[in-house]
């Protein structure tokens, strides 16, 4: 298998967006071309993560729609769909495409357009992602079932609401410092736990915000990526793994098997332990989902993932900040472009151009983005190249 | 039907080879196709975690409390405990079968 470098890395900024789903995706194709200095004749496969085009906006078959009206050429298209992981499975698949010697310039991005629904039809198509038969058919909204696992993980290791709601204050102030991010305020402890609940004990500042937006990333052989951008950034290991969907099948749900897996199999690969990393961008689709990926990642022993935010030590200037971005938390989370847009804010991390939010020094990232109540998972580990 | 005064005796579904628990009177299971196997179960269960959900979907009025339940001799549900005024639920609370709804069990507090 071939070394795989990421030369091109684009994002939109995460928000209410006035464009359609095809215009936000092309936009950010043309984005990640230019920034990888190739032209779009140069592209040999696409792949695009994506969620539910069709259930947000009514559009299916979005792969080839946004690589037409970008403007690639007749390349094979290809959607990749795990819930929030749509991404993070995209950008897999571009990695094996390249690794594989199938292609040598793949362009991944991941898109979702999200503000044309209510916010319980935007709920219920989220709960789509749960199993249908067991879970959301009887009202376990995606809310609800990470409730139900921070519940546990409270009862288990004695977690706080307070040491939740510490996540939600620490990625607001790390998105106060992106402009791209759809929440660029700071909150504080007391709003986060006054703030109305939505599935006790989760409450609205507990939650990602709903977002449109895109990112994509240019990958191409190792060897070749120093031709294109004198900063490229080495992919070391691309790991995706997979558990149950239902958390009634789950033996343990204050943690993610998917993750673990995961995990461990991309420090293997990538030959870096956990305190080699000098940043991550985890899975908080929820505060509590920060906590579990800290701990089944392997950066803090189970339970013991709230110190984290708890004691600074994943704030930017701490000692391995997580989610610098915002995360899902305040930068938002157009579910099938978080995945892809993870992997673009480790990559501008890398090459040292994350402005205010720049992590000094970082050469090791790591990334995490999970699907659904951790049925999916992809996990990245990317280093400066240089 | 159920009693909690009473001694409990309830008759589920359960999947050999998967697991699943089911509370209808399907013959194979949904997911992997096996030949599901009656088994009778008191219909007690203890709270394995729980939710009080306060934004749920069209038609379901909030709140309404969401539990996981380790059944007594069999393995895990997810259903609605009824009849419980919200934050009186707690991990390990004792709950009985009281009957289906939408194919899922529906618990109360024992």
């Amino acid at each position: 298998m071939r070394s795989v470098s990421l030369i091109g890395a684009g994002v939109t900024s995460f928000g209410v967006r006035s464009e359609g789903v095809v215009r936000l995706g092309a936009e950010i194709c043309r984005m990640a071309i230019e920034d990888a200095g190739i032209g779009l004749e140069r592209v040999e496969a696409f792949f695009l993560g994506n969620f539910a085009g069709h259930a947000f906006t009514g559009q299916n078959h979005l792969a080839p729609m946004v690589a037409h009206a970008a403007g690639l050429g007749p390349v094979p298209c290809t959607r990749a769909e795990g819930a929030c992981a749509s991404g993070g499975l995209a950008v897999h698949q571009g990695v094996l495409a390249v690794a594989s010697g199938a292609a040598d310039f793949v362009l991944v991005a991941g898109v979702e357009k999200m503000s044309t629904t209510t916010t319980v039809e935007t709920a219920e198509i989220l709960a789509a992602a749960g199993d249908y038969e067991s879970e959301s058919s009887i009202g376990a909204t995606f809310p609800a079932l990470f409730a139900l696992i921070a519940r546990r993980h409270m009862y288990e290791y004695g977690t706080t609401r307070e040491d939740m709601a510490m996540v939600a204050v620490k990625n607001h102030a790390h998105g106060y410092l992106n402009p791209d991010a759809h929440l660029q305020k700071k909150v504080t402890l007391e709003e986060v736990l006054d703030a109305r609940p939505v599935a006790d004990p989760l409450c609205l500042l507990d939650c990602s915000p709903i977002s449109d937006g895109a990112a994509a990333v240019v990958l191409c052989p190792s060897e070749m990526a120093p031709d294109f951008h004198s900063k490229p950034v080495r992919v070391l290991s691309s790991v995706q793994a997979s558990d149950v969907p239902a958390l009634s099948d789950k033996k343990n749900i204050a943690g993610f098997q998917a993750t673990r897996r995961a995990a461990e199999e991309a420090f293997r690969r990538a030959r870096v332990n956990p305190e080699d990393v000098d940043l991550a961008e985890v899975h908080d689709c929820f505060t509590i989902g920060e906590i579990l990926a800290l701990e089944d990642i392997g950066f803090y022993r189970k339970g013991e993932g709230s110190q984290g935010a708890g004691e600074g030590e994943t704030a930017l200037g701490g000692s391995m900040p997580v989610n610098v971005s915002g995360g899902l938390k305040a930068k938002g989370h157009p579910v099938g472009a978080t995945g892809v847009a993870q992997i673009t804010e480790i990559t501008l991390q890398l090459r040292g151009d994350a402005g205010p939010r720049q992590v000094r020094g970082a050469e090791v990232g790591l990334v995490h983005n999970l699907g659904g109540s951790g049925a999916t998972c992809a996990v990245h580990i990317l280093a400066s190249d240089a | 039907m159920i009693d909690k005064r009473a001694e409990l005796s309830l008759s589920i579904q359960v999947c050999p080879a998967c697991g699943r628990i089911y509370f209808d009177d399907c013959v194979d299971c949904h997911r992997c196709g096996a030949w599901l196997k009656k088994t009778i179960v008191t219909g007690r269960g203890k709270v394995y975690s729980y939710s009080v959900v306060h934004v749920g979907p069209k038609g379901m009025a909030v709140p309404y409390l969401l539990a996981l339940v380790d059944l007594d001799g069999s393995g895990r549900v997810l259903g609605i405990v009824e009849g419980q005024s919200k934050n009186q639920l707690s991990v390990n609370q004792s709950v009985y079968f009281a009957r289906v709804s939408k194919n899922s069990p529906v618990f109360r507090c024992a």
